[in-house]
């Protein structure tokens, strides 16, 4: 039986997917079961397995290649199986490939390539003087490295060495330069560095995950594109603290545990219907205003980080945030999210108490805004009413991107945050 | 040093090598009566008479056919076209008699003659009457191309041109005639093939030559400004072209950019990048860059013929975006 193998629909929004990793070859055995590609989109990566068994007899989209969603990307067949009925269609597949628009292409090279871009000059230079591109920043027009930022960088050392050594620490990749001292390197120099080498280089490298890669990227992202600002405020947690204890057994019958973080949800549900600022993204001079409150949750996994997100938090009670949030959590950790809930975001909480924090700088999830971190309760001796007490504390870190959110409004909505955290009644 | 103009300058040249040599005649449309129509052949018929400085009928076809055949037969004539724009009229005369004749017949004979061609914009000329086609005859071996950009040059090419034994085609700028410089008086010769470092910078090598100097000049000028030094190389010969004088400079600033008025599409600009990208590839710390006119006929329109030229704020811009 032909199998075609199609580029799956891994969520609503996605309408490309691109193959990272093939885990068979053209002509390998195939079981069903069996691992047979890894597929990135901009939110995910998804291992996809094989549910006929048989040859892979074609590959059509190669490693590191995007593909449109149900289009073909590859043939399961019998051996001798006749394809020409499939690979019919591949003629046409190539054809669409073509056509794609420019920008594809050229976004592809953008960012997949570790080609270095620089001058024919500073490449001249870099090569004289055995430095590597890669670590160089250009300044050059378009971000081109140019001959001055390669200039800029320490003169060689002209370094003396018996031929020996200097074979020597080319088969270990032993860089002279770096040893040399400005007496002649003999084999036996070389010889000692490898050995100590030896001992203290045990360093592994792997590739990085698909999840760490995208993470990584956004991460860059965000860091390198928004002027970010973290605010810190504390909250006494007595009043919630009280609200939660007497609310635990009532949820409790229900099988449903209730955390400090459903509850400050439902404040932000409640006050970014009214911040219509913090609830909203800014790219390229627009401003977009979410209707809808969807909350993410960061969430650690044994994989890396996850921020799934409960929707339309704004209309729901809080009993169904925390069900649908320890939904999303769960699903986070048996790695069984949906793409959709990965995406569509307005706003994030990051939670570290649970660590101790007492105080951190959250990077925002883009395009969302602002990222709310919350921090470990202390009992804290405060002065109420000139009176020294203890009070259960809670330092609240507020991230926002100044672009678009400034540090009134901001601190206003810092502010009221722990207004209602102090008097959660106000909820109601 | 005595200032004359380029005009002048190219009128001194004739009569001085005219005394020397007997051969040489020159002939084309109004030169003689008129003087040619920017002076350039005043006065020349009172010393050398009408048999030496001939007017001509309006035919370019027969002014290029008679000067080769005169030259074959021993003479060393100088045609005059007028306008560059015309030469197209006698384009086979041009590239597949004046060019080829001494390679068809095994090197027995050589053409010596000059073809004396006024190029380049005006005002209102429009499109017809203003073009500069230097580039046309960079790709056809067997002739020699100058282009002098000042009244020095213009004397000393105009001499070596008529000295050499090859065809050479003197394109002068019309507007360039009125422009006064130091000339040396009597014997001043300017080689042919040897280009001229007008300017030495360190940033960035400008090459031009004819009007377009002036241009390369002035950008120099804004760049300079700017901190940036900028080497002029004034080409003065297209073909045989001063290659070695381009590759040192480019290797020494590492950066090119070449002005001419011609239309920059396959122009002079065209060959000097790519010869360059060919052999100093690794010496390039920013891509080449030429200025010429845009692909389009020299409008007649004043505001559009405006727009057309050459603008060295502009170019001084586009320079300094790649810095």
């Amino acid at each position: 039986m032909v199998r075609e193998i199609l580029m799956p629909k891994l969520g609503l929004t996605m309408v490309e997917g691109t193959i990272t990793q093939w885990f068979v070859k053209e002509g390998d055995k195939v079981n069903v079961g069996d691992r047979l590609f890894e597929v990135e989109t901009d939110k995910l990566t998804n291992e996809i397995t094989a549910d006929t068994a048989g040859m892979m007899r074609k590959i059509l989209i190669n490693e590191g290649g995007t593909a449109e969603v149900k289009s073909l990307i590859g043939i399961i067949a019998g051996e001798n199986e006749d394809i020409s009925s499939v690979t019919g269609k591949e003629e046409s597949i190539v054809e669409a490939v073509k056509e794609e628009p420019k920008e594809a292409i050229t976004f592809e090279a953008e960012e997949r390539s570790d080609y270095v871009r620089a001058t024919p000059y500073a490449k001249k230079l870099a090569a004289e003087k055995r430095i590597d591109l890669s670590k160089v920043a250009a300044t050059g027009y378009n971000g081109v490295i140019v001959a001055k930022d390669v200039d800029a960088l320490p003169e060689e050392i002209k370094v003396k060495a018996t031929p020996t050594a200097r074979k020597i620490a080319e088969e270990k990749g032993i860089n002279l330069q770096e040893i040399y001292s400005g007496s002649r390197i003999r084999t036996s120099d070389v010889l000692a560095i490898e050995e100590t080498r030896a001992k203290t280089d045990d360093a592994e490298t792997e590739k990085a995950s698909g999840i760490r890669r995208i993470t990584a990227q956004r991460m860059k992202t965000s860091w390198a594109g928004t002027p970010m600002v973290t605010f810190n405020l504390e909250a006494d947690m007595s009043e919630l603290m009280e609200l939660r204890e007497k609310l635990k057994p009532v949820y409790a019958k229900e099988g449903l545990r209730l955390t400090y973080n459903h509850i400050i949800m439902k404040i932000l549900s409640k006050l970014l219907v009214e911040y219509r600022y913090l609830n909203a993204s800014f790219e390229n001079d627009i401003i977009t205003y979410h209707k809808h409150v969807n909350l993410g949750v960061a969430v650690d996994v044994e994989r890396g980080l996850m921020v799934p997100n409960v929707k339309g938090t704004e209309n729901m009670s809080l009993r169904e945030i925390a069900e649908e949030t320890e939904k999303l959590i769960e699903a986070a950790k048996s790695n069984k999210l949906s793409p959709d809930s990965l995406s569509g975001g307005t706003f994030t909480i990051t939670n570290l108490g649970m660590f101790g924090m007492e105080s951190f700088t959250p990077i925002i999830n883009k395009p969302e805004v602002a990222i709310l971190g919350i921090n470990k309760i202390i009992d804290k001796p405060v002065a109420l009413n000139k009176q020294v007490v203890i009070r259960p504390m809670m330092n609240l870190s507020l991230t926002t991107d100044h672009s678009l959110v400034d540090g009134a409004l901001s601190a206003k909505f810092l502010s009221e945050i722990k207004e209602m955290i102090e008097n959660p009644y106000l909820l109601i | 040093m005595r200032q004359i103009t380029f005009s002048q300058a190219t009128l001194e040249a004739m009569a001085e090598e005219m005394r020397k040599d007997e051969n040489i005649f020159v002939m084309g449309e109004d030169i003689a009566r008129q003087g040619g129509i920017f002076g350039q052949f005043k006065g020349l018929p009172a010393e050398f008479g009408f048999d030496k400085v001939m007017d001509t009928p309006i035919s370019e076809t027969a002014i290029i056919g008679a000067c080769i055949g005169a030259a074959l037969a021993g003479m060393r004539p100088v045609a005059d076209m007028h306008y560059a724009d015309f030469m197209g009229v006698a384009m086979d005369e041009l590239f597949n008699q004046m060019a080829k004749i001494r390679y068809m017949f095994g090197g027995q004979t050589t053409v010596p003659m000059v073809v004396r061609a006024p190029d380049g914009m005006s005002s209102c000329a429009a499109a017809q009457h203003s073009q500069s086609i230097e580039s046309w005859f960079m790709n056809i071996p067997g002739v020699i191309v100058v282009t002098p950009s000042n009244a020095a040059d213009a004397k000393g090419l105009l001499k070596s041109a008529l000295r050499d034994d090859n065809p050479v085609i003197y394109f002068e700028n019309k507007i360039l005639y009125k422009e006064k410089g130091e000339v040396p008086e009597g014997e001043y010769l300017v080689p042919i093939g040897k280009a001229n470092v007008a300017r030495e910078g360190t940033d960035i090598t400008i090459i031009s030559y004819s009007i377009a100097m002036k241009k390369a000049f002035e950008t120099a000028d804004i760049l300079e400004k700017q901190g940036i030094h900028a080497e002029v190389i004034d080409l003065r010969t297209l073909v045989p072209y001063d290659k070695e004088a381009i590759l040192q400079s480019v290797k020494k600033t590492h950066r090119l950019a070449i002005i001419h008025e011609a239309v920059k599409q396959g122009g002079v600009g065209s060959e000097i990048a790519a010869f360059v990208a060919e052999n100093a590839l690794e010496y390039l710390d920013a891509p080449i860059m030429r200025f010429g006119a845009p692909f389009t006929p020299v409008p007649f329109s004043p505001p559009l013929e405006k727009a057309y030229r050459l603008d060295s704020e502009k170019i001084a811009k586009e320079i300094q975006a790649k810095f």
